[in-house]
């Protein structure tokens, strides 16, 4: 099972904000998305998970035409917002927004759809004591890892991460890097995960796409892109993170 | 000592705290409890039987049997209006009751549809708005005939395409927030979006315009029963009490002034609490939900 992206063009009425993408998302796979800010990141990440509306023939899965739409292909592949606080309803507890896709998509029974997201709170790293509390009640990085254990609830065969580690410190940065790593085996997903840093994806990801100006310009395995970033940015990119550049030969 | 609160001082001080701000919302709030008290009570609150007639004491002035004096039928005027709340706040009530379960559906399919719903929807509201309310609600009455409950259906009719307008844009409004979307994406289907992330936005606001609009509802309702067209004799009903005691304005004009001031008073605490609520929520900070 793959999701492919073929040659996708987004425009916002006159401005074209990106063209001609291709890529492709295997299942148990990891793949970087990194650019600057502005260069259409999150552009792709929601025309790829029909938050907004992509271009027929452009979107397939396994070969075949796929048009997502929030309302039904959630779980086939899911978009985790950029702003976890505004995706986050400002109704409902920690524990209630985990639990609303086990109990609409996983239709769990309410005892096990508690102790799923329980576990799932905690996997995020997150104290038991935010389970009771309302967006407003958390800090961002609380917020954010809501979001992620939420997407993790609906446990979409495509999962797409849009800074997910961005609010967080380097501690807990590292200890959700290793609970993706995990699910990416355990859960068989594919992730595409977009970040500023790429540090992050350095650890994360198994290919790291880069992109400029509403384009892909580089794509390569990790280690290779590592070795020898071809295009200005790439290199760039690479430059300033290399102050921890022991890490990245792993 | 002059650090030290003294305990009056301090309930004082208290006091102010809780009344600054909200004169009019605790005003409003306590006529209108009296109001609900005698809506409740009115009957075994009266010192009178409503409909007992003295032809003996028609038309006369205050006393102590008759606090308010009676009507041109001997009637204690007192006792009517006790018992008439219950039948006139709850014919608003109902009023009020059955435009919002018209407006509610309306709009929220206007603006979860969109496309054709929507436009049909709509032109609907334009057509009802583009009479005048008045006239369309007698045009209602003059079908089903002259009874209370044909002027509560009248009104309503009348009455709800400004409010579907108003629920129309708010959830378009709640419907483009990003939880709403996600919500979407977590499988969650429309009824329960609506439920759990739409009506706790629109409610709020639509509750105060209601109440706002109950004050209006009451008065228009109280035309109705004075022009005759809504509650009938004897029924003790606000409007229908004016209506009665017309005629005999010039001989006693406290027949018709009490039940004017009733009403006067009732909507005034519907007024004064509508806004009250409106400041309160007015005053609310950002992401204090
Ligand atoms: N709804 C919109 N209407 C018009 N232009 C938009 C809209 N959303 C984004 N843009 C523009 O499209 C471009 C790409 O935006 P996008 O959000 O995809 O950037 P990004 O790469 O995710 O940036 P960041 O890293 O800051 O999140 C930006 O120049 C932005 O101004
Ligand atoms: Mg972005």
């Amino acid at each position: 099972m793959t999701l492919q992206i073929r040659n996708l063009s987004i425009a916002y009425g006159q401005t074209q904000v990106i063209s001609q993408i291709n890529l492709t998302l295997h299942p148990s796979r990891t793949t970087g998305l990194i650019g600057r800010s502005g260069c259409g990141k999150s552009t792709l990440a929601k025309a790829m998970t029909g938050i907004i509306q992509a271009p027929q023939d452009t979107l397939f899965l396994n070969d075949e035409h796929f048009l997502p739409n929030p309302a039904q292909t959630g779980n086939t592949v899911h978009y985790m917002w950029q702003d976890p606080m505004a995706s986050l309803s400002p109704f409902l507890n920690a524990l209630d927004l985990i639990s609303e896709p086990l109990k609409a998509i996983h239709k769990m029974p309410k005892k096990a759809r508690q102790q799923r997201a329980h576990e799932l709170l905690n996997m995020v790293e997150l104290d038991p004591t935010c389970a009771a509390k309302r967006p407003h009640q958390l800090s961002g990085g609380q917020c954010q890892r809501i979001a992620l254990a939420r997407a993790l609830a609906v446990k979409p065969q495509f999962l797409v991460l849009d800074e997910p580690l961005s609010a967080l410190d380097l501690v807990t940065q590292e200890q959700v890097t290793s609970l993706l790593r995990k699910v990416r085996t355990e859960m068989h997903m594919g992730i595409l995960i977009i970040s500023h840093d790429l540090q992050t994806l350095a650890k994360l990801a198994d290919d790291i796409a880069v992109m400029d100006g509403g384009r892909i310009v580089e794509h390569k395995k990790t280690q290779e892109f590592f070795a020898a970033p071809k295009f200005p940015v790439s290199q760039r990119f690479v430059e300033i993170s290399k102050y921890s550049h022991m890490e990245h030969s792993n | 000592m002059a650090y030290v609160d003294t305990t009056s001082s301090l309930l004082i001080s208290r006091g102010t705290k809780l009344i600054k701000g909200r004169t009019s919302f605790l005003l409003g709030g306590f006529f209108l409890s009296v109001f609900i008290v005698l809506a409740i009570g009115g009957e075994a609150l009266a010192p009178n039987s409503p409909n007992q007639i003295d032809l003996l004491h028609r038309l006369s002035a205050p006393s102590l049997t008759y606090p308010l004096g009676t009507d041109h039928l001997g009637r204690c005027i007192l006792s009517r209006l006790m018992v008439g709340t219950s039948l006139s706040l709850g014919t608003a009530l109902a009023t009020a009751g059955l435009i919002l379960a018209i407006a509610l559906p309306v709009g929220l399919l206007a603006a979860l549809c969109k496309g054709w719903v929507d436009a049909v929807l709509m032109r609907v509201a334009d057509i009802f708005l583009a009479f005048p309310m008045l006239v369309f609600a007698l045009a209602i009455i003059g079908y089903l005939g002259a009874s209370l409950t044909s002027a509560v259906v009248g009104v309503a009719l009348a009455w709800w395409p400004s409010l579907a307008r108003l629920v129309r844009t708010l959830t378009l409004d709640a419907a483009s927030k990003q939880y709403v979307l996600a919500s979407r994406q977590c499988g969650l289907k429309p009824l329960t979006i609506i439920r759990r992330h739409i009506l706790p936005q629109i409610l709020p606001p639509l509750l105060v315009v209601l109440s706002l609009e109950m004050a209006g509802l009451l008065l228009v309702l109280s035309s109705l029963s004075f022009l005759g067209l809504g509650a009938q004799p004897p029924a003790a009903e606000w409007g229908a009490m004016l209506n009665e005691a017309r005629p005999f304005f010039a001989e006693r004009p406290s027949v018709v002034l009490a039940p004017g001031l009733v009403i006067t008073l009732a909507v005034l605490s519907f007024n004064l609490v509508g806004e009250g609520i409106r400041n309160q929520l007015d005053k609310r900070k950002p992401y204090q939900w």
